[in-house]
């Protein structure tokens, strides 16, 4: 294909100077590497039945599959597989201190089978401890749960809490209810009681999920990726805060990953200006809708939406209201990736290092 | 302008693309139908290796549910967000009907560009007694 002559010294110097914490990458685990930590039964389960994986987006995805094409690693295997080249093109590259991975099994929270799901949650957290955190202290983690059964995901985070590499709890936004509701309380109880933010991740509708939007499933990937993920947040958003998850927890935090942010300033106000009629309804938010959005929630900012008019996405910024809201994200090896030295270039000279790097650290008490 | 001798114009057989190094620029030199061209291996975009894309045609359409694909080969798209570029003259593919952009009292700064997106520089390449060369 294509010739790469080898690149000069100046080239793989890292990009740039500045702290980084990527607060949202992707390691690729399959159905095989969790075999290892599968028992007797669960691998008589695969065994029998066949079964290669999760379900998955039924949009065929650009970038075979969804990738970024140069991400492939070169000794083989799927992108974010080889813990060697994620080392060389994303932490060495970009000058990354830490990153968050984000598994591609989070969907399991949405397999019918619930006993199957709290198998492969609990393997894949082991096995991402092993083959990831424990060869590079750069690399975090976010905890998956099988959010389909509250309990065993409140044990799950149990058995993690207490190491320092494992910073979150990890939610798909693809779910049966909005995530106020109180079927998943017991796994914020849990979170709260460790200091552990709950990130809510893009996830695809599958063969066993609603479909993603309100009228059914779109034609094109174009408009799941474009819309799809913020119609998901805009609902857990508003459940979150109007089912009381704040008032019980206060000091509860929610990360919002890859559903945009242009749409949070409309929620807000909307919020606010029903909430001053309708509060007897929901008497437990005491605070308007959108005092709890800016002091609960964070976003990461990939994809980064890029206005005609640069300016318009600072305005946005500035109508959300608070310096510490964003956290800076690739999504390495996605092919949606956003360039730490380019993607933020719209917003406040000041605000980039707090977004690339200082609001993580703070959050996520590195 | 500097001459650059890249390899001999044999070893690049039509639909194959060579990646170098000149002058601290990393260039692609593509082969497109028997024709050389050289392209900036960066992303008007958000600075992508876009020389390391892949080698597409141009898809229209006259109407939902119509497709065709024509002038395969000559479309380099970009493997970070598949923005296309013409690889023999390094135009973006998209907004081919480009509307009037406002003008705004910014300052530039390299980033994800407003309005029209840019073209990605080229640079000529000649064929010197078998010799590939780039003149940048």
């Amino acid at each position: 294909m294509a010739r790469v002559l080898p690149e000069s010294e100046e080239s793989t110097r890292p990009k740039t100077t500045q702290l980084i914490i990527d607060a949202d990458a992707h390691h690729t685990v399959s159905l095989k590497d969790l075999r290892p930590y599968l028992s007797d039964y669960w691998n008589h389960f695969i065994d029998n039945t066949g079964v290669a994986g999760i379900p998955s987006n039924p949009y065929p995805k650009t970038g075979h599959g969804g990738i970024r094409t140069d991400s492939i690693p070169p000794s083989g295997g799927r992108p974010g597989s080889n813990y060697e080249f994620m080392r060389q093109q994303l932490l060495d590259e970009w000058n990354i201190s830490y990153a968050i991975l984000n598994s591609n099994f989070q969907m399991l929270a949405l397999l019918p089978h619930t006993d199957f799901a709290i198998a492969l949650a609990s393997a894949t957290n082991r096995w991402t401890k092993e083959h990831w955190l424990a060869r590079d202290p750069r690399l975090l983690a976010s905890i998956v749960i099988p959010a389909q059964d509250a309990e065993a995901s409140a044990q799950e985070i149990e058995r993690w809490a207490h190491d320092r590499q494992f910073v979150q709890i990890l939610l798909p936004s693809s779910s049966d209810k909005p995530y106020g509701h109180r079927r998943y309380h017991p796994i914020y109880a849990a979170a709260a009681n460790h200091g552990l933010p709950i990130g809510i991740h893009l996830g695809g509708a599958t063969a066993s999920t609603p479909p993603p939007s309100p009228n059914g499933w779109f034609s094109f990937y174009i408009e799941f990726h474009a819309i799809g993920g913020a119609l998901s947040m805009m609902t857990h958003m508003a459940s979150l805060v109007c089912e009381g998850v704040f008032s019980k927890w206060p000091d509860l935090q929610v990360v919002m990953m890859e559903g945009g942010f242009g749409w949070i300033p409309s929620v807000m106000w909307r919020l606010d200006k029903d909430w001053k009629g309708m509060k007897h309804e929901v008497p437990w938010v005491t605070r308007r809708p959108s005092e709890y959005i800016r002091a609960h929630f964070h976003f990461t900012t990939q994809p980064i939406e890029e206005p005609e008019d640069p300016a318009h996405l600072q305005q946005i910024v500035d109508m959300i209201g608070n310096d510490k809201f964003f956290l800076f994200a690739t999504d390495y090896p996605h092919w949606d990736f956003d360039a730490p030295d380019r993607a933020l270039m719209p917003l406040r000279k000041d605000l980039r290092p707090k977004i690339l790097y200082e609001n993580a650290k703070e959050l996520y008490r590195l | 302008m500097n001459r650059h001798v890249v390899g001999k114009a044999a070893d690049l057989p039509p639909g194959e693309r060579l990646v170098v190094t000149l002058d601290g620029r990393s260039v692609g030199i593509f082969n497109v139908h028997g024709a050389y061209y050289a392209l900036l291996n960066r992303c008007s975009h958000q600075g992508g290796p876009l020389c390391l894309g892949t080698l597409v045609g141009l898809a229209e359409s006259n109407q939902p549910g119509e497709y065709t694909m024509t002038r395969q080969g000559e479309i380099i798209r970009c493997p970070w967000h598949a923005w296309e570029f013409d690889i023999r003259t390094g135009k973006a593919i998209l907004d081919p009907h480009r509307s009037r952009v406002k003008t705004y009292q910014v300052t530039v700064e390299p980033g994800v560009p407003a309005g029209v997106p840019a073209d990605v520089e080229t640079y000529a390449v000649s064929v010197e007694s078998g010799l590939l060369v780039v003149h940048m």
